[in-house]
């Protein structure tokens, strides 16, 4: 637990860029709230493979999300089952199901496309959202945080050693 | 600053690479495991397979050593194969389905004995259906008990009055509003009016047929519309003239079915009659009504084809179906062969066309099976989907000069009457449908030697030595009806013996009690003289239809085009 939460501090101290942090939380979203054995989180474990993804940001966020995606599933799959039975969608449902991707992604299911809709609105709302808190923190809150006193002893608890051993 | 990460690119193809090999590597324990679950719940005992060979170019399959435990005897295998073969058309796979162009089943077995239970913790429902038949007795009963027995009854037949009386009230108010006289009269002067003017507009020139042209056919086109609406009246009338029939007759038919089930609370269900069916029904009808499952439960499948069925992990949720243009069915197997032979017995069977979901398949799907050795045995089935709701099952099997050697003929709760000796020949004949069944097989055992449990009573042991000198028994087994509560008896020329066997007294003493239960039934039911309350309103409604058409047709036979 201390490791991770020193792994966060790292990474949110480091110097790569807001962009990499923001792209992680968001990418994160889509799969963890998202059934994993899903096509579309084939594309997103490639996308945060082979883009420079902070990858800590990402591991951490993941099991979060995915407990929030536990959480809301009843809720994702009501959402499913109205956007999957719309009369003006059923033709575009009905030609994306007759194709290979469409029969292999598991959109007719309720939850898939429910959690799929919530996750990429999520995502792309939160990609600024956690941008601009980032880049407030490098800029503002961290040396106001230097300053408090419950800072100053956690920098002389075993937090810091971990972090510290972390950085190195 | 760089946005690719190579490296990224390499972990993501050797986790792709790694997770495939995994799934090779673990596939055949996951077919095996698949195959025992699905087939456990299906036979209602254990399902089990030693291993599975998986070959992927071209994709193919081999179950080694299959067994299928027998849910009523859990030592022994309903079912054993050697080796079940097949390859999978790769690219219907792509689809998500299963095409099996040919399945080979070699060294097919059955009854060989198991070394441990192939029970089902939890067993299965049909099989509570095999009871032990307790003795025949009639209990000493009072007055007072068959009135209070009565009174208590949830009787059906007051059911079926209440549902009757709905179905009437329901009926009337549906006709009401269907020949509602000011609305159709409203929509005819509509028409009407509409004739008439275009009719006007002729008269005055003779060209403003071309130019009303459309108005015209649109004119026809309403009165048509109107006709055929009125054309589904009449459909909708005969519908409902049957319905009450068929619910009347039920109702007159409610007193037999209250009777059998007050007299089955004194343990002597029909009585003295149907003692063959009480005795030896057991032993077959399980068979027939786990058959009607498996046709059920298509018949639900079907049901449930366009909307939601399948509930996956947490997050999936249900499934819902669109119009799938790749119509092949999720499982097919083209065509099947089955070798086997056991104890002297040797089976030769094919099978073409077999799939789920059958209506998917455009063909009938065939089963057919030789058995020789202690004589000889055909089975032929056929099963047509022509739609999801529609289906009709031919069942034609032979048995000829069948050699028994230990053959359950009936169970009471001293243990198993057993056929020792004797030679068996049957014809076994049905047809099924989604909505009825009309089956019968008759056995005719020549020579009986049944071997009795000790211990039986008198009237049995008189039964048996009964049974034993006849030359030959016969019995017919007969399941007719609807689907969901069919008719099952098993009748047979040696009822008289069984009578015979308890002895007139007991009989006379059983006779009388039913007539007591009979009169006190009558009593609480009342008259059931007076049932069809609507038999004239069908008349006035046909009457009214036939008006409101011959109305319409005028309009129509002067319409110019």
């Amino acid at each position: 637990m201390l490791t991770i939460l020193a792994k966060i501090l790292k990474a949110l101290n480091s110097e790569q860029s807001p962009n990499q942090l923001a792209a992680a939380i968001s990418l994160a979203a889509i799969i963890g709230l998202t059934p994993l054995f899903s096509l579309h989180n084939v594309l997103i474990l490639l996308v945060v493979l082979w883009f420079r993804v902070n990858l800590t940001i990402f591991l951490v966020c993941w099991p979060l999300f995915t407990i929030l995606g536990l959480a809301i599933a009843p809720l994702a799959q009501s959402l499913g089952a109205d956007i999957l039975q719309t009369p003006q969608l059923i033709p575009m449902w009905e030609t994306f199901y007759n194709t290979l991707i469409g029969r292999w992604s598991n959109f007719y299911y309720t939850g898939v496309i429910g959690s799929l809709m919530i996750a990429l609105v999520l995502a792309v709302a939160l990609f600024p959202i956690s941008k601009i808190l980032i880049v407030n923190y490098r800029g503002k809150w961290l040396a106001k945080f230097e300053q408090y006193k419950v800072v100053k002893l956690l920098k002389a608890s075993k937090i810091w050693q971990v972090y510290q051993s972390v950085s190195n | 600053m760089k946005i690719i990460r190579w490296w990224g690119l390499a972990a993501f193809i050797i986790l792709g690479v790694l997770l495939v090999l995994i799934w090779y590597l673990l596939a055949p324990k996951l077919i095996a495991n698949a195959i025992e679950d699905i087939g456990s719940e299906a036979v209602g005992a254990k399902v089990e397979v030693r291993d599975v060979e998986l070959n992927l170019f071209p994709l193919s399959v081999a179950l080694n050593h299959l067994t299928a435990a027998d849910p009523d005897e859990p030592m022994q295998n309903l079912f054993e194969s050697q080796k079940i073969k097949f390859s999978i058309d790769s690219e219907t796979l792509l689809w998500k389905k299963v095409v099996i162009d040919e399945l080979a089943v070699t060294g097919v077995k059955t009854g060989t004995p198991r070394t441990s239970s192939g029970a089902l913790p939890g067993g299965r429902k049909t099989t509570q259906m095999v009871q032990e038949v307790t003795d025949f007795n009639v209990p000493e009963v009072t007055q007072e008990d068959i009135q209070a027995m009565v009174e208590k009854a949830d009787l059906i037949t007051l059911k079926r009055v209440k549902k009757l009386d709905e179905t009437q009230s329901n009926i009337k108010q549906e006709w009401d509003t269907a020949l509602d006289k000011d609305a159709f009269q409203a929509r005819v002067n509509k028409l009407q009016s509409e004739y008439e003017r275009l009719a006007k507009r002729l008269e005055e020139n003779k060209l403003n047929l071309i130019k009303d042209r459309n108005d015209w056919k649109q004119l026809k086109k309403d009165v048509d519309a109107e006709r055929k609406s009125i054309s589904a009246l009449s459909d909708k009338l005969k519908q409902d003239k049957q319905l009450i029939s068929e619910q009347i007759k039920s109702v007159k038919e409610g007193p037999k079915d209250d009777l059998n089930a007050v007299m089955s609370r004194f343990g002597l269900g029909n009585g003295v009659e149907g003692l063959v069916d009480k005795y030896i029904g057991p032993q077959y009808t399980p068979w027939i009504l786990r058959a009607l499952d498996l046709v059920k439960s298509f018949k639900k499948s079907s049901d449930v084809e366009k909307t939601e069925e399948e509930k996956a992990a947490v997050q999936v949720g249900d499934k819902v179906y669109f119009k799938d243009e790749k119509i092949f069915p999720q499982l097919l197997v083209k065509k099947i062969n089955i070798q086997g032979e056991n104890q002297g017995i040797s089976l030769s069977g094919q099978g073409f066309n077999l799939g789920y979901l059958p209506w998917l398949i455009g063909q009938p799907s065939q089963l057919k099976l030789d058995f020789n050795g202690k004589g000889s045995a055909k089975v032929n089935l056929k099963s047509d989907w022509q739609s999801a709701n529609s289906m009709q099952t031919q069942l034609t099997s032979n048995i000829n000069n069948w050699s028994l050697e230990s053959m359950q003929f009936m169970q009471t709760k001293e243990g198993s009457w057993l056929l020792n000796s004797g030679t068996l020949n049957a014809q076994l004949n049905g047809n099924i449908t989604l909505k009825e069944i009309d089956f019968s097989a008759t056995f005719e055992i020549a020579s009986p030697k049944l071997d009795v449990p000790q211990n039986i009573s008198d009237w049995q042991q008189t039964l048996a030595n009964s049974i034993n000198n006849e030359k030959s028994i016969k019995l017919v087994l007969t399941a007719t009806g609807a689907l969901e509560s069919p008719k099952i008896r098993v009748s047979s020329g040696i009822e008289n013996l069984f009578k015979q066997a308890i002895g007139e007294k007991v009989k006379q003493k059983a006779e009388k009690l039913k007539g007591k239960v009979k009169d006190k039934i009558a009593e609480k039911v009342g008259d059931l003289g007076d049932l069809d309350k609507l038999s004239g309103d069908f008349s006035k409604w046909q009457e009214q239809i036939s008006n409101k058409d011959d109305v319409l047709k005028n309009i129509l036979g002067k319409i110019k085009l």
